[in-house]
């Protein structure tokens, strides 16, 4: 009899125009939404592309007037501009940091279109300035991009939602569900057997489209199988629980006009109205720590340290001996300079730490509330794939940050001690590696709690099941 | 008849328990939404206030020195939070809301709420015109959906028709008694807001006018809704199927539009990345006046052309200190660099626009939206003015400073130091959001386009008729 079922099925799937003109919108939309990703990327790594050639030309440029400057040549270069200046080469040729597109960045904007994919490290200013985000028309930012995220968590469910609304309330409606229970077959099982069909074909026309435009706009992604498995997995756990909604409320409702309004009811509850209150309720009950305090404590530091610069630099060499130099005690600007920004970055560091923990705390508040929404839940996991979450943002940032000061350990002990920058120098030029965040664990743990939202409503189901009466 | 057409309808809304639950639902989340508004608009002005006067404290009571060290010194410029943002918050928490001047450089705003919120927040916060752009049209799909579907399911629509009814007064009566209740609840909410926005007394930039046409604004979204919803319900079979479509359309008019807008506005006009656009200022500032540094080739001519102009053969002959006066001819030089930058961004924001304006007509909200923010002023124009006025501001606080230089001291006199008193002389950034009618100059194509969508959705309606 199931097979019967589900050869039944197989047939309505095969016949019906509707879904041809689904799969037809499927591939056009998926299309769209793959290509915008793709040419994100392409966009991304163009520039970081250009700014690695125009460090190149720079450094080899610079390198040219070294090697003259130290065969006693003459460069067309006015003499604060000689690159055998320590402090010319920290803060004229600052080194580039970046951060590449990720494997499967083709599946979601995230934060990406919000800040900067690199950046240039100089040794001047504080370490704590380092201000990555991009230029951009805001209105940009806040229509969003239509990228393969918005379709798998907005546009698919709405397809679920229109192609399983009334699978079992037709039938009630147009008096063949009588027959269907005549039928040696429970009605549940018959439902779960429509269901398992519709949603297997739907998972399967998703991951091919899907696999297919990967392969077209994102073939490297292919090279990290375990990452293309956990985007496959989160995809049909979200997909599956979109189907076992549906599921339930046909079993519970059986009315068609009902099912379509509850879902779609359901469908903003969790794209929509979680995700803003989430964010509304973040703000009332953590609120962002104020960025005009943090300016106006980090004036008045700076403040109280520019009065004493003097003092400061004899204070700092006490600090750092290894810098005082035993040559000459002529110090310049850049002498007290340096001085005054690290006592500056150590007076600051507890303050911008606090601001920072006071961030982290109230975005872990909003994180919580994720677990509200299954379409929020999916969402996260996808940008985490993609690597355009916030926090891989912030990791770039903390990195580039700390590189700043790997740049001005390689730069500042040779203004300290007077000496000139060489070209046996320039061979340990320290070069910046980014390093990906592991979101593994995070990715697992949304998945495990999506596949609980779904085996809760599998539960509720199942409780449905005994209630169900045909008759009504 | 038009009248009981009208009152039987308005009945038969107000027996619909979902329309009832519907309606309280979106009637919590604006209260929510306002008073959380409410609390968060006084906390934020309270650290806009603190913020103000203490980085004027700290500039007033700067150590003395020299007036171009002051300058390098900088401040910061803040940008107040105007009252209607309570309604629309707009671009405001991408836009940052402090612009740090300096000598020689125009900054970005920075700090945006955007930058500190995680992914989650891309999705918009709780506000009144969330809850109008985004909710209300989905009250006015449940009004409208059914208003003929149902009538065809029923199969009363005949004998509707044999009481004399005409087509078009029935769809008027039918159109009428969903605006009523609509026109009704909006213009409760927007008194409402105006009473509380009027009656505080620290809400910035509050004015009728500019909320008398936010309320035309969102009224006319509602029209061309309602006229397209009870289009779709004539031409469906069935009331699932009306459902479906008008669903598909504020689908269409609120996310999809939108975001295939950004994606192709951003492929024909995009803007150059921040790397490349510094790059691009510096390149053309090395070309130029570097008031920093003598021996440059423009300072040289300079030089010449100043000792020419006073007839004398040494700086040191001058009437006044030649390095102050070169440092301001360098900070014009590079703020007219930074203009014809800026300029050209500004351009590009125009194309944008405008890209977006002629996507305008395949969703009325991207119009509505961008009337909505600018009336508000927490749209991307307003952002550009107080860029613009902060940077204003910039040149003429480095025309000040250079001028006391250039004014009272010697050349070569680099131990020249300005006093307290000096830094207390110079003006405060005040800041200003455009009037109603600066906006609406410039906004008027928005709303030409919405009384154009009025129209076809009302056209397409009366020819709908027809077909009862």
């Amino acid at each position: 009899m199931l097979s019967n079922i589900l050869k039944y099925e197989f047939k309505l799937i095969h016949r019906s125009g509707w879904i041809l003109s689904m799969l037809l919108i499927m591939i056009v939309v998926f299309g769209f939404a793959a290509r915008n990703g793709f040419k994100k990327i392409s966009q991304r790594s163009d520039d970081i592309s250009k700014a690695k050639m125009a460090l190149k030309e720079s450094d080899e440029k610079m390198l040219d007037n070294i090697e003259k400057l130290e065969n006693g040549e003459e460069v067309d270069l006015a003499y604060w501009l000689l690159p055998t200046k320590p402090s010319v080469v920290g803060m004229r040729h600052p080194r580039l940091t970046s951060m590449e597109a990720a494997p499967l960045a083709i599946l979601s904007t995230g934060q990406s279109d919000m800040f900067s994919h690199y950046s240039q490290i100089s040794t001047y200013g504080s370490g704590l300035s380092l201000n990555i985000s991009e230029m951009v028309n805001p209105m940009l930012l806040l229509f969003g991009t239509f990228d393969l995220a918005f379709v798998f968590m907005f546009v698919i469910p709405l397809f679920i939602i229109a192609y399983t609304f009334n699978i079992l309330s037709r039938e009630s409606e147009l008096g063949t569900l009588k027959i269907i229970g005549a039928q040696p077959v429970q009605v549940s099982k018959w439902l779960i057997s429509k269901l398992a069909v519709r949603c297997l074909f739907f998972i399967l026309i998703s991951t091919v489209l899907l696999l297919l435009y990967l392969g077209v706009f994102a073939r490297e992604s292919f090279s990290s199988p375990s990452l293309i498995f956990m985007m496959l997995l989160q995809v049909w756990a979200y997909q599956i629980f979109w189907f076992v909604l549906s599921g339930v409320v046909n079993l519970k409702v059986n009315n068609s006009s009902k099912n379509a309004l509850i879902l779609i009811g359901l469908w903003l509850l969790f794209v929509l109205v979680i995700p803003v209150t989430t964010n509304l309720l973040g703000n009332v009950l953590y609120p962002s720590p104020s960025r005009l305090n943090m300016i106006n404590e980090m004036r008045t530091a700076n403040k109280d340290i520019e009065k004493k610069q003097d003092e400061t630099l004899a204070c700092y060499l006490r600090d750092h001996p290894e810098l005082a130099s035993t040559e000459s005690k002529d110090f310049n600007f850049w002498h007290k300079y340096f001085a005054s920004q690290d006592l500056l970055n150590e007076k600051l560091d507890p303050l911008v730490e606090e601001h920072q923990n006071s961030l982290k705390n109230r975005q872990a508040v909003v994180s919580y509330m994720k677990f509200l929404s299954p379409s929020l839940l999916f969402y996260e996991s996808v940008t985490k794939l993609a690597e355009t979450s916030t926090q891989d943002y912030l990791n770039y940032q903390e990195q580039a940050m700390q590189f700043k000061e790997v740049w001005r350990g390689h730069v500042i002990p040779l203004i300290f001690h007077d000496k000139k920058y060489t070209k046996d120098k320039y061979l340990e030029i320290p070069i910046f590696e980014y390093e990906r965040c592991n979101h593994k664990p995070i990715l697992w743990k949304n998945l495990l709690i999506s596949g609980l939202f779904t085996l809760l409503l599998v539960l509720f189901y199942l409780r449905s099941k005994f209630k169900f009466n045909p008759e009504n | 008849m038009l009248r009981v057409i009208v009152s039987k309808e308005i009945k038969e809304m107000w027996r619909e328990n979902l329309l009832k639950y519907s309606g309280f639902i979106l009637l919590f989340m604006l209260v929510l939404a306002t008073i959380i508004g409410v609390e968060q608009y006084h906390r934020t002005n309270r650290q806009y206030q603190a913020a103000k006067d203490s980085e004027r404290a700290i500039w007033e009571t700067q150590s003395e020195k020299n007036p171009h060290s002051a300058a390098h010194y900088g401040t910061y410029a803040f940008k107040p939070k105007v009252a209607f943002s309570l309604i629309d918050k707009g671009v405001n928490q991408y836009t940052g809301n402090v612009i740090f001047l300096e000598a020689h450089k125009r900054n970005e705003a920075m700090y945006s709420e955007a930058s500190d919120s995680t992914e989650i927040g891309r999705f918009g916060d709780l506000s009144i015109s969330f809850v109008l752009l985004y909710l209300f049209p989905l009250l006015i799909l449940l009004l409208c959906y059914k208003s003929f579907s149902k009538e065809k399911e029923m199969d009363t629509l005949r004998l509707l028709k044999s009481q004399n009814v005409s087509s078009i007064s029935l769809v008027i009566g039918k159109w009428l008694a969903a605006y009523i209740p609509i026109f009704i609840s909006v213009s409760i909410l927007f008194l409402l807001i105006g009473g509380i926005l009027s009656s505080v007394k620290d809400y910035a930039f509050f004015d009728w006018t500019s909320l008398a046409f936010l309320f035309g604004g969102y009224l006319l979204y509602y029209i061309i809704l309602m006229s397209l919803f009870i289009a779709v319900s004539i031409w469906s079979k069935t009331s699932s199927m009306s459902f479906v479509i008008c669903l598909f359309i504020w689908i269409l008019f609120s996310f999809v539009v939108p975001k295939i807008s950004t994606n192709i506005t951003n492929d024909r006009f995009p803007y150059p990345t921040k790397q490349m656009f510094q790059a691009a200022v510096k390149a053309d500032v090395a070309k130029g006046l570097d008031g920093h540094n003598p021996w440059n080739e423009e300072a040289k001519l300079l030089k010449e052309k100043t000792l020419k102009e006073y007839g004398v053969d040494s700086v040191s002959q001058l009437p006044f200190n030649y390095d102050g006066y070169r440092m301001q001819k360098g900070e014009e030089y590079q703020a007219k660099i930074y203009k014809k930058h800026y300029e050209g961004l500004k351009d590009i924001f125009f194309e944008q626009s405008k890209q977006f304006k002629a996507l305008s007509s395949f969703s009325p909200l991207i119009p509505l939206r961008l009337l909505s923010m600018n009336i508000c002023n927490t749209g991307y124009i307003a952002h550009w003015n107080f860029s613009d006025k902060a940077e204003s501001y910039r040149i003429q606080k480095q025309r000040i400073l250079n001028n006391d230089l250039k004014d009272n001291s010697k050349t070569g006199d680099w131990d020249y130091k300005m006093t307290q008193e000096g830094f207390k002389k110079l003006p405060h950034f005040q800041y200003e959001p455009p009037t109603l009618n600066e906006i609406l100059k410039n906004d008027r194509s928005n709303f030409f386009i919405l009384f154009a969508w009025v129209a076809l959705s009302l056209f397409f309606l009366f020819f709908s008729a027809k077909k009862i």
